[in-house]
């Protein structure tokens, strides 16, 4: 499954990469999260995730990497790859910020999301759905506390 | 002499089964029995790196987990079951086998990974998810076309590409007949299929006795006899220190004489091991991927006529999906190339096809084996030659067909037995005949129809025929015994999932033995009783190891009446056998009962006559020269509601020669069993995949099959043309019912919509689809 969408967040640049790119912070936002643990800071983490993709409930253990963080032109490459019972998931999400003035950011985004397995075999019909509900979800919250 | 063989009588069997008296797999418990669960895959493709089963084996409960390392020397590809036929001279053939737990990579979802024991199936399902397999996403392939460009991932990397097999067969030259023809049809055809869906899924019980030093495994397998000696020969153990007993299974359908299944080769290895008992029994969602299936052929076909519409000639190449591995051999493909001569003189004939690795699971054959594949393909292409030359549907098949004085009928290529495609005999046009006449084929179109069209309804009628290559060798066994109680014992080779052997055996004993059925014993499928044959597949049971029976039948009753002669001082053939009795005909008052000449056979003192062999019993076996060849038309007509492109079927008639019939009961229940296999092919089952390999319909939500709701009444009649082959003149019926609904759909929702059909499964959707593309294109 493939998703992507632009947000506009009124802040400076420099405030919405530090946020996005801290997982404490950017972890508030995330829907069903239910632990975060930093391995090594600016490159690996590990978190628990709970989904439910209508009657089928999972949590996922995660295990996320930055495959690119640079600042400097605002790029970031997050690899994930989690499982749940029978299941297993691989996600790859790329974002991408733009200073459009002093005060306001553009956040382009993409994910490349494959989930397998029993989930995949019973839910996916559910799946795009979900994901979608859920990123909304996640950029609403992410607007509100960097804006606030 | 046929008392009882031919008639409708009640199965034997059917009181054990409808009061739950039975035995199945999953029936067997057994004191400190532990549990089996399989991680399995969730990757269609990817390299495992390492696997760490730390945290499940320290969950309360679990006795231990098995990776493909912890197998050691055991660890090793499985068997070829069916070699490519030495007798095809243009083949290529890559043997890859499925491993009983992925070692390096795996290569379909599902493919089973590392196998957990625990004291019971929550335990042991609970602690799949304590395992960590971190695996490396490899390029997936699903796509037939795609699995053979140059770019596609390797699903074997020691292999050139993903091409498993090729295999060209050809007689005449298909070339000069096209140059003479005055129409060519060609098309592109797909042909899906899906899992068979039995009611039962697979299981296997292991147990080893030390004291006795044997091994037992309840199986879920329609070759036992296999299943033992390769279980002695990979155990290292004597065949007599193996007893496998396949007791009733709800359903078999081809899928369950894959072998070795990865669970069939570990369970008895672990009873071993662990010096207890094992069981594992496959859950729905772990049948969708761990048991085989058939799936797609891509068929880029043509057939050359004249312009009255004879055949000179059919061209097809085609694409068959093999799965991750291929251990059934080229047997689904060859069966589609004989198939697709149909029942018709195709005197110049091409056929190449390439068998394909793909990421997903093992295809072996179900129910049909390719024969739909193949019979659609032949059947479409006439209906297409047929509008073209403009002439009807029926009469272009009737032009075409082998007549009756040309059997046995040579086709000149190579079938799945390794013999000849050699038809044995048959007499077509009477059964398409009966067909046309029961589905009122001309009021249909005189009145029918004209006058639903005329009422804005969508009524189409479909009239195809097939062949059924049934009854194939090698051989089958079994031992009849008249007992001292006066009833007789049958053993056989063969595992029954529910073809009703008990009785059509028994049938044929008690006409030879001169008992009632009821009074014949049956037992099927337990190795310690009878351990010689090949098991239940390609209809042939009835076939081939009915044969068996009634040589052996014959063998008891030549016993019973030497016998009986020398204690009723007449001569044998002076006598009869009635009710359990053996008489002099002229004088039936001098009678002795089988019961006491079974004592008298076999004396427990006293001296005999040196050479003297005991009892009233008899081991025998039969195997025929090539198979009997079946065949049949179905016809229906059918109601498409505009709307919602939901069909409903108003008539569908069978009209079946298997040769001579057994029990007319049990027939119509087999052919009704594969018609309602074959709706659920044409109409309703359909696997869906994604890119990654992920099957997305892998439950009973949304994986369709027909209910009793969407199957039809079916109208029955049967014609006898006996093969010559056997005595008993038989032919199987096992997959006949399935083999022409897929053809028959296509035709009849062609002649209801008006627009061409060239694949299966058709659904709604698929129908929507096809009309906006027809609208589109007028």
């Amino acid at each position: 499954m493939q998703f992507s969408g632009t947000e506009t967040i009124k802040a400076g640049r420099a405030k919405v990469w530090e946020f996005v790119t801290d997982p404490n912070q950017v972890g508030q936002c995330a829907p069903g999260l239910e632990s975060l643990q930093i391995v090594e800071p600016g490159k690996k983490f590990k978190a628990t995730i709970s989904v439910g993709f209508g009657a089928v409930k999972a949590k996922f253990a995660m295990d996320a990497e930055w495959q690119e963080l640079s600042a400097d032109d605002g790029k970031a490459v997050l690899k994930a790859r989690g499982k749940a019972p029978g299941s297993a998931v691989e996600i790859v999400a790329r974002m991408n910020l733009t200073s459009e003035s002093a005060d306001q950011t553009r956040l382009d985004w993409s994910a490349d999301v494959n989930i397998m397995g029993t989930i995949a075999a019973i839910a996916s019909r559910m799946a795009q759905s979900v994901t979608a509900t859920l990123t909304a979800q996640f950029f609403r919250c992410l607007k509100s506390k960097i804006e606030a | 002499m046929s008392t009882y063989f031919g008639k409708r009588i009640p199965r034997n069997e059917d009181p054990r089964l409808l009061t739950g008296q039975a035995l199945f797999v999953d029936d067997v418990q057994l004191p400190d029995l532990a549990h089996v669960a399989f991680y399995r895959s969730p990757y269609a493709h990817a390299r495992i790196l390492s696997i760490d089963v730390s945290a499940a084996l320290a969950r309360p409960g679990v006795i231990g987990c098995y990776t493909a390392q912890d197998l050691g020397d055991y660890w090793s590809p499985g068997p070829l079951l069916v070699s490519p036929p030495p007798t095809i001279e243009r083949k290529i053939f890559h043997q890859r086998t499925q491993v009983p737990l992925a070692k390096d990579k795996v290569r379909h979802v599902g493919e089973p990974v590392v196998m957990v024991v625990a004291e019971s199936r929550y335990i042991a399902e609970d602690a799949l998810d304590d395992i960590w397999v971190d695996f490396e996403p490899l390029g997936v392939v699903v796509d037939l076309e795609q699995a053979l460009q140059t770019d596609a991932p390797l699903i074997h990397e020691d292999l050139p590409s993903n091409m498993g097999a090729q295999v060209i067969q050809e007689k005449g030259n298909y070339e000069t007949a096209k140059a003479q023809a005055a129409v060519i049809i060609a098309r592109r055809i797909v042909y899906d299929r899906g899992p068979s869906v039995a009611m039962e899924n697979r299981g296997v019980v292991a147990q080893w006795d030390s004291r006795t030093q044997r091994l037992t495994v309840w199986d879920s397998t329609q070759a036992p006899v296999f299943i033992r000696g390769g279980l002695a020969a990979m155990l290292g153990l004597s065949e007599s220190q193996v007893r496998v007993v396949a007791p009733f299974i709800g359903g078999g359908f081809g899928p369950k004489i894959m072998m070795f299944y990865p669970e069939e080769v570990l369970l008895p290895w672990l009873a071993i091991r662990l010096k207890r008992p094992v069981k594992w029994i496959e859950d729905r969602q772990e049948n969708f991927y761990a048991t085989t299936q058939e799936r797609s052929q891509i068929h880029h076909c043509e057939l050359a006529l004249t312009q009255d519409g004879k055949i000179l000639g059919l061209r097809d190449e085609f694409l068959h999906d093999g799965g991750a591995y291929m251990p059934y051999g080229l047997t689904v493909p060859l069966n589609s190339q004989a198939n697709s001569l149909g029942g018709y003189i195709i005197p110049n004939y091409y056929s190449e096809f390439k068998a394909v690795f793909t990421n997903r699971t093992i295809v072996t054959p179900y129910r049909g084996a390719g024969r739909q594949h193949g019979t659609f393909v032949i059947e479409r292409l006439l209906d297409h030659a047929a509008r073209e030359l403009g002439i009807d549907k029926a009469e272009i098949r009737r032009r075409n067909f082998i007549q009756p004085e040309q059997f046995p009928f040579n086709n000149e290529i190579i079938f799945q037995d390794f013999a000849p495609l050699m038809f044995d005999s048959g007499n077509y046009e009477p059964v398409l005949d009966k067909a046309l006449e029961m589905i009122e084929y001309e009021r249909f179109y005189r009145e029918i129809q004209p006058q639903a069209r005329a009422e804005g309804r969508k009524l189409g009628l479909g009239v195809v025929f097939y062949i059924e290559g049934t009854g194939i060798g090698p051989y089958e066994g079994a031992r009849v015994q008249v007992e001292a109680s006066g009833k007789v014992s049958v053993a056989t080779g063969i595992g029954t999932q529910g073809q009703g052997h008990f009785t059509s055996f028994a049938q044929i004993v008690a006409d030879q033995v001169g008992v009632r059925p009821q009074d014949v014993m049956m037992v099927t499928g337990d190795t310690d009783q009878f351990h010689w044959g090949a098991g239940t597949f390609a209809s042939r049971g009835a076939v081939v190891a009915g044969n068996a029976i009634h040589a052996a039948a014959q063998d008891v009753r030549q016993k019973i009446l030497h016998h009986a002669g020398e204690v009723l001082e007449a001569a044998p053939d002076a006598l009869e056998i009635v009710a359990g009795q053996v008489r002099v005909q002229s004088d039936p008052t001098r009678s002795i009962s089988l019961g006491k000449l079974a004592q008298r056979a076999n004396p427990m003192r006293g001296a005999v006559e040196p050479g003297t062999v005991p009892g009233l019993e008899s081991t025998n076996y039969f195997g025929p020269r090539y198979g009997a060849t079946a065949f049949g038309a179905h016809a229906m007509i059918v109601e498409v509601d505009e709307a919602t492109l939901q069909l409903k079927i108003h008539k569908y008639v069978v009209v079946h020669d298997c040769g001579k019939v057994i029990n007319p009961l049990i027939l119509d229940g087999q052919i009704h069993g594969g018609v309602a296999q074959g709706i659920g092919n044409a109409f309703y089952e359909q696997l869906h995949m994604d890119e990654n390999g992920q099957l997305l319909n892998a439950s009973f939500m949304d994986f369709l099959i027909p209910t009793a709701l969407d199957v039809p009444h079916l109208e029955m009649a049967h014609t006898e043309t006996p093969s010559p082959l056997n005595p008993l003149g038989v032919k199987g019926a096992g997959e006949a019912g399935a083999i022409p609904v897929g053809a028959l759909f296509a035709q009849a929702l062609e002649d209801a919509l008006g627009l061409e059909i060239n694949e299966i499964p058709i659904s709604p959707q698929k129908l929507f689809e096809l009309t906006a593309t027809a609208e589109a294109l007028a």
